[in-house]
């Protein structure tokens, strides 16, 4: 074995950058913390996505006419379609749970500090990349739902001023939503988003290796601090997070089917539509801009929110990082998770 | 070895020839791709939808106290497929013999809205947007009336511009 190891070192020059890439020191402060987990977590549901979707794509059928009946013919007729559209669909939710949740840690451990300004801001371009992985895939099986959930996701993009129609337009593929529309979302879901969400998880990935992750809260005593190495002794741990991970979404594909609604009918008057649950607080909130209010819901809030996001490291530039010591970021955590948890409650309603 | 140590050396005329050329053949390639990828993505998302005539019923028949509920249908070519296209529209008639229809679509978010004969009103099921009769918004989120659509009455047969 090592002879055979040798003799691709020997043409490749591998084992170097390798050993430097495994034997990275993880501090002790964040290794058999679940919150420092959660980053290597969404890599890995990232390749549960990427595999189990590709095992829909050798079914699927991108047209209006054929992908209703596609993914019915997944759910229920193919052995284990079932199991392979179930993970596909809860791990598209605990990924953007946990999205949430390794920004929340980012934010509250004020870790978007100088110098992991940038770190962050790609950090903030991984959360568009997840939610907008999640709208072009609500579309694909051609149901009730996923049709006037994008019809309406759509039309908030054609009340932007201005550009509204021609953004509506390029989005749809055409003025109406039908064929055009699909293979979009059907391309953009399985080949732009995925080749984008690897690049900047790279570029993400780089940045919190070079500056290393922020120093813990509070120290514990003096000296440098205790580590442990990347391999084998910190991934031994992710790899068990992620084992009950997917054992869990195993489960909860088996107890808890993908729901696959009626066929879409756009002549239906009676539908609800309801987006997948991480979006319910937005169509709630676009319930109370009324007539030329409207951009302000559809255009003004979210810039202003994915806005102060990215402006937060250039804002809170301050030495202090204890959450208990910085009342405007952390009052504003209170106030933004409230009115996220109480509008998701109304919009569930 | 001072020279050695300087982070901005100076560059040479050659050197400065071959930044331009590298940048200026880069930028060019990525132009010569990306122009005609960007319009083929664009493709005929921008053109505007043929518009089709569409029966509706006898003009008489049309309810002069309320709407008649009217899912039309015609064929056309959506890309490249030839496909039924289905809608929603709203018909009447006044007691003089003029002709009401309106689009489904409720100028909020585009969910079809829904008439309610006994409060004689339409009611969109998304976010509680209301019209009155004539499709002018009485409350919620929509910012226009429903919108009116063009009208034609051939042999006694109304027919809708869709």
């Amino acid at each position: 074995m090592k002879a055979i190891l040798g003799w691709f070192d020997d043409r490749t020059g591998w084992s170097g950058p390798l050993r430097s890439l495994l034997r990275y020191p993880v501090p002790a402060h964040a290794h058999l913390n679940p919150l420092f987990s959660m980053g290597s977590l969404l890599m890995v549901l990232f390749v549960v996505q990427a595999v189990t979707g590709m095992f829909m794509a050798f079914y699927y059928d991108p047209s209006p006419e054929g992908a209703y009946g596609s993914v019915d013919y997944i759910q229920f007729t193919l052995k284990y379609g079932w199991l392979i559209r179930g993970v596909h669909h809860w791990a598209a939710s605990v990924m953007v749970v946990m999205v949430v949740l390794h920004l929340l840690r980012t934010y509250l451990y004020a870790a978007y500090k100088k110098p992991r300004e940038l770190t962050w801001l790609v950090g903030v371009l991984l959360l568009l990349i997840t939610v907008s992985f999640g709208f072009t895939g609500y579309l694909l099986p051609w149901d009730q739902k996923g049709y006037w959930a994008t019809k309406v996701g759509t039309e908030i993009a054609g009340s932007v001023p201005v550009a509204g129609g021609t953004l509506r337009g390029l989005l749809r593929g055409g003025e109406e939503m039908g064929i055009s529309t699909l293979t979009r979302f059907y391309a953009v879901h399985m080949l732009v988003l995925p080749g984008a969400f690897m690049t900047v998880v790279a570029a993400h990935l780089a940045l919190m290796r070079r500056n290393k992750l922020a120093p813990p809260l509070i120290r514990k005593g003096d000296g440098p601090e205790k580590t442990v190495p990347f391999y084998p002794t910190h991934l031994a741990i992710e790899a068990t997070i992620a084992l009950i991970v997917i054992v869990g979404l195993i489960v909860a594909a088996s107890q808890f089917h993908a729901p696959l609604g009626l066929r879409a009918d756009p002549t239906d008057s009676a539908f609800v539509p309801r987006p997948d649950w991480y979006f319910l607080f937005y169509f709630q909130l676009l319930k109370y801009f009324p007539g030329n209010l409207e951009p302000i819901a559809t255009m003004a809030i979210p810039i202003f929110f994915f806005g102060s996001l990215a402006l937060l490291p250039f804002v809170d530039r301050g030495e202090e990082r204890r959450p208990w010591k910085k009342p405007i970021t952390s009052g504003a955590f209170v106030l933004y998770a409230a009115a996220v948890i109480v509008l998701t409650v109304l919009g569930n309603g | 070895m001072a020279d050695e140590q300087d982070a901005s050396p100076e560059l040479s005329r050659r050197e400065v020839l071959h930044t331009m050329w590298f940048w200026g053949a880069t930028l060019a390639a990525m132009g010569a791709v990306g122009l005609p990828a960007g319009r083929f993505a664009v493709g005929k998302s921008l053109d505007e939808r043929t518009k089709h005539w569409v029966s509706i019923g006898a003009a008489d028949k049309l309810p002069t106290d309320g709407f008649k509920r009217v899912v039309y249908e015609f064929r056309d070519k959506d890309a490249w497929r030839d496909v039924t296209t289905e809608g929603l529209i709203y018909a009447r008639a006044n007691a003089n013999g003029e002709v009401l229809v309106l689009s489904a679509v409720c100028t909020h978010l585009a969910c079809n809205v829904r008439w309610r004969q006994d409060e004689e009103r339409f009611v969109c099921p998304c976010h509680k947007g209301i019209y009155d009769a004539e499709g002018e918004v009485i409350s919620g989120p929509p910012p226009r009336a429903l919108r009116k659509i063009e009208t034609r009455i051939k042999d006694g047969v109304v027919e809708a511009l869709v």
